[in-house]
């Protein structure tokens, strides 16, 4: 598995400024075997919830019953596992006699029916299901350890602070991703989860679409090749890191995760990587100013596996007084900034929709259809119509709805983070924006 | 700790060598800069010799050393030219100097720019009035037309950027010699490619030494890219030309690079005799 980094930027700054963005494309290549994700051990752990409410409907617990079972018997043999039944404890419904077992014949065919005969009744403590995962995972450090979690509801059994406590302790042990089914559950509560611990929210709209999330989870947790990937960053003294953003295939703000290496440097983690993955970034660095015709390095950064460093890419601050060149804006960086604000407007205007505080929400929403429509994320559009009257797309004209489906309100919420790469061509021409256009000084080495 | 390199900017000592590891200065490697000035010394020679003898014909020589083989400054495997010389390593060319004079102004826009074809500025086989920019060698009965393509512009994330050149008329390049450089001019480093797309009409998003086209052994010419930032595309093609691929050219081919550039080769079939053409 390689790793590849290149860096969109407009390196160019008037005299006095010191804000340097730039993005940065990191894309890991398999040179073996594709997306098979071939080598690393892996260890799955699947969360049922099983409080009381799965129960109401029942559909809820049988699909959980079903998909989850199902999932077990696609396991490729020597994976990892586990099954976690989730009410105010974490209870491990297989292996029966605590940690993790490897997958074979007797162990999928025992871990199926232990799925099957999950049953439902109790509360919902989901700090607990953590601990419990972090317990099993804790003594796998060389696998890629990913867990699944499923949940219908509330938090109801514990304070935020108890849930805090359950995601500090995981993180680090294991990425988690965290799937609402039905419309009882709350978004931000589970995106807090998942970005916690470096996965993604999602919504289960119908319980007959678990079986198909369980199996993608799995594809993708099989494809991982290499854990532990870190954004390291290094920028210059006195110099100010106002944000680590990562912007493709979602906006992710990862500032906060910083873990200091010395004075000048910063790792991030990334988590697993697969090999077939790219993902872009947005940094934005304050950099002391510099005379007219200075060059600076603003960032240096590298991709770390383990103590190696496998790409690098470099973000450059040069002071100009030639108005034509420091005026000009990266398109990378001008695309992601807006994706960054769509998810944002998204957010905010379901809150203020929610809140009754209608202007706002016309306003915010109206303003994630204009960013959605001029940068073709037509995923994200298609969300917005059911939650708003499109007008005029080009304005931002729209009337909120009165009547919203709550499940279509959700599903808005949790994709609000998906991000498109930069606007591809149209079919008849021949689509070279795939590649990104950087305005240059001396292009060709890069 | 291994070597330190001594930072001119803040006075501390890096443990980086391209730029300070404490301040961000960019730094200048003391060998570099020996062979620089070397060079510098060695400049009143237009063509220096190890350059002449250069492969000018068959595939690009991927040199197979680690140092540039003019100034032995070390490289990369994939780098196309030498950072500190400018040797441009697929076509074995120098970024000398020109005389003097630089490259004459762009001819002045056709005033109005209506829809009247301006005469082209075409050195049609002649040798252009002013003596710098001469090909020295006959053409070969291949034309590159530098124009502008709207469908691949629309298509480009510079759209919003950059403005389209309207109108643009196209440029008739007459293919000659060896090898025709295709980037845009620097008068800092001395680098003036043969299709030169920063004048009259500026592409941003074309890189300074961004392709080359190269006469093949049959008489009929290649593209290869040299590594260029943006990319270059043949035709309908959905992906970009590999860095440093030859890929052949027939009549009629299209050549997208940069923010809007579309460069057309012409075959004009038969080989011309030299017939006295009437002037435009």
């Amino acid at each position: 598995m390689s790793f590849s980094a290149s860096v969109y930027q407009n390196e160019f700054l008037p005299d006095g400024a010191t804000e340097v963005n730039a993005v940065v494309t990191v894309t890991g290549e398999d040179a073996e075997a594709g997306p098979s994700g071939a080598g690393a051990e892996k260890a799955v752990v699947l969360i049922v919830d099983t409080s009381g409410s799965m129960e109401v409907p029942g559909t809820k617990i049988r699909a959980a019953r079903r998909a989850a079972a199902t999932a077990i018997r696609l396991l490729p043999d020597g994976t990892l596992f586990a099954l976690v039944a989730g009410t105010e404890h974490g209870r491990l419904a297989y292996p029966p006699d605590g940690g993790l077992v490897a997958a074979d014949g007797h162990t999928r065919s025992e871990g199926a029916q232990a799925a099957e005969h999950l049953r439902a009744g109790g509360g919902t403590a989901m700090s607990t299901w953590l601990d419990r995962t972090t317990e099993l995972l804790t003594p796998h450090p060389e696998a890629i350890r990913l867990a699944y979690l499923l949940t219908d509801g509330l938090n109801q059994g514990e304070t935020r602070d108890d849930l805090d406590g359950g995601i500090a302790r995981a993180d680090g042990v294991f990425q988690c991703d965290t799937r609402g089914v039905g419309a009882d559950w709350d978004v931000a509560e589970l995106r807090h989860i998942a970005s916690g611990l470096l996965g993604e929210v999602d919504i289960i709209k119908q319980p007959d679409e678990m079986d198909d999330d369980f199996q993608a989870f799995l594809e993708r947790a099989l494809g991982k090749s290499v854990a532990d990937v870190r954004l390291r960053m290094w920028t210059p003294k006195g110099s100010t890191v106002r944000f680590v953003r990562q912007v493709a295939p979602t906006v992710e703000d990862i500032s906060a995760k910083a873990v200091p290496v010395n004075a000048l440097t910063n790792d991030y983690p990334t988590g697993a990587w697969s090999g077939d993955e790219s993902r872009d970034y947005h940094v934005c660095v304050d950099v002391l100013p510099a005379g007219v015709g200075d060059e600076r390095l603003a960032a240096r950064i590298s991709l770390m596996v383990g103590d190696d460093a496998v790409s690098q890419g470099l973000v450059r601050a040069v002071w100009t007084d030639d108005e034509a060149l420091s005026t000009r804006i990266n398109a990378q960086v001008a695309h992601y900034t807006g994706q960054a604000e769509l998810a944002q407007a998204i957010q905010e205007g379901l809150q203020a929709r929610k809140d009754g505080d209608i202007d706002t929400a016309t306003v915010k929403l109206g303003r994630a259809v204009q960013l959605a429509t001029q940068s073709g994320n037509e995923g994200t559009v298609k969300l917005l119509r059911k939650v708003v009257e499109v007008e005029d797309a080009d304005t931002g004209t729209v009337r909120v709805r009165r009547e919203v489906d709550a499940l279509d309100e959700m599903e808005l919420d949790t994709r609000s983070t998906r991000t498109v790469r930069v606007k591809k061509g149209d079919p008849p021409a021949p689509s070279p924006a795939a590649q990104a256009k950087n305005p240059q000084e001396e292009g060709s080495k890069s | 700790m291994s070597a330190t390199y001594p930072c001119e900017t803040c006075g501390s000592d890096s443990a980086t060598s391209d730029y300070c590891d404490v301040c961000g200065a960019a730094m200048i490697d003391p060998a570099a800069a020996a062979a620089a000035a070397a060079l510098a010394a060695a400049d009143a020679t237009p063509v220096p010799p190890s350059a002449g003898s250069a492969p000018s014909t068959g595939a690009p020589a991927a040199a197979p050393t680690d140092t540039c083989y003019f100034c032995g400054a070390p490289r990369a495997a994939n780098d196309v030219f030498c950072e500190v010389c400018g040797l441009d390593f697929v076509s074995g060319q120098m970024p000398f100097k020109p005389d003097p004079t630089p490259v004459p102004p762009p001819p002045p826009p056709p005033p109005g720019g209506g829809s009247a074809p301006a005469p082209a500025p075409a050195p049609a086989g002649a040798p252009a009035a002013a003596g710098t920019t001469v090909m020295p060698v006959a053409p070969s009965g291949w034309t590159a037309v530098v124009g502008a393509d709207r469908a691949f512009f629309d298509g480009n994330v510079t759209a919003g950027v950059v403005t389209f050149p309207d109108p643009l008329t196209p440029r008739d390049i007459p293919l000659a010699g060896d090898e025709v450089s295709v980037g845009r001019r620097s008068e800092s480093k001395g680098y003036f490619p043969d299709i030169d797309l920063s004048s009259p009409v500026d592409d941003p998003a074309v890189s300074r030494r961004h392709a080359v086209l190269q006469r093949q052994a049959d008489g009929s010419w290649a593209v290869i890219d040299l590594g260029s930032t943006n990319g270059t595309w043949l035709n309908a093609e959905d992906d970009p030309l590999a860095h440093g691929v030859v890929r052949a050219l027939h009549d009629g081919d299209r050549i997208l690079l940069g923010a809007f550039t579309c460069i057309t080769i012409r075959h004009d079939a038969p080989p011309p005799a030299p017939a006295p053409t009437p002037t435009p």
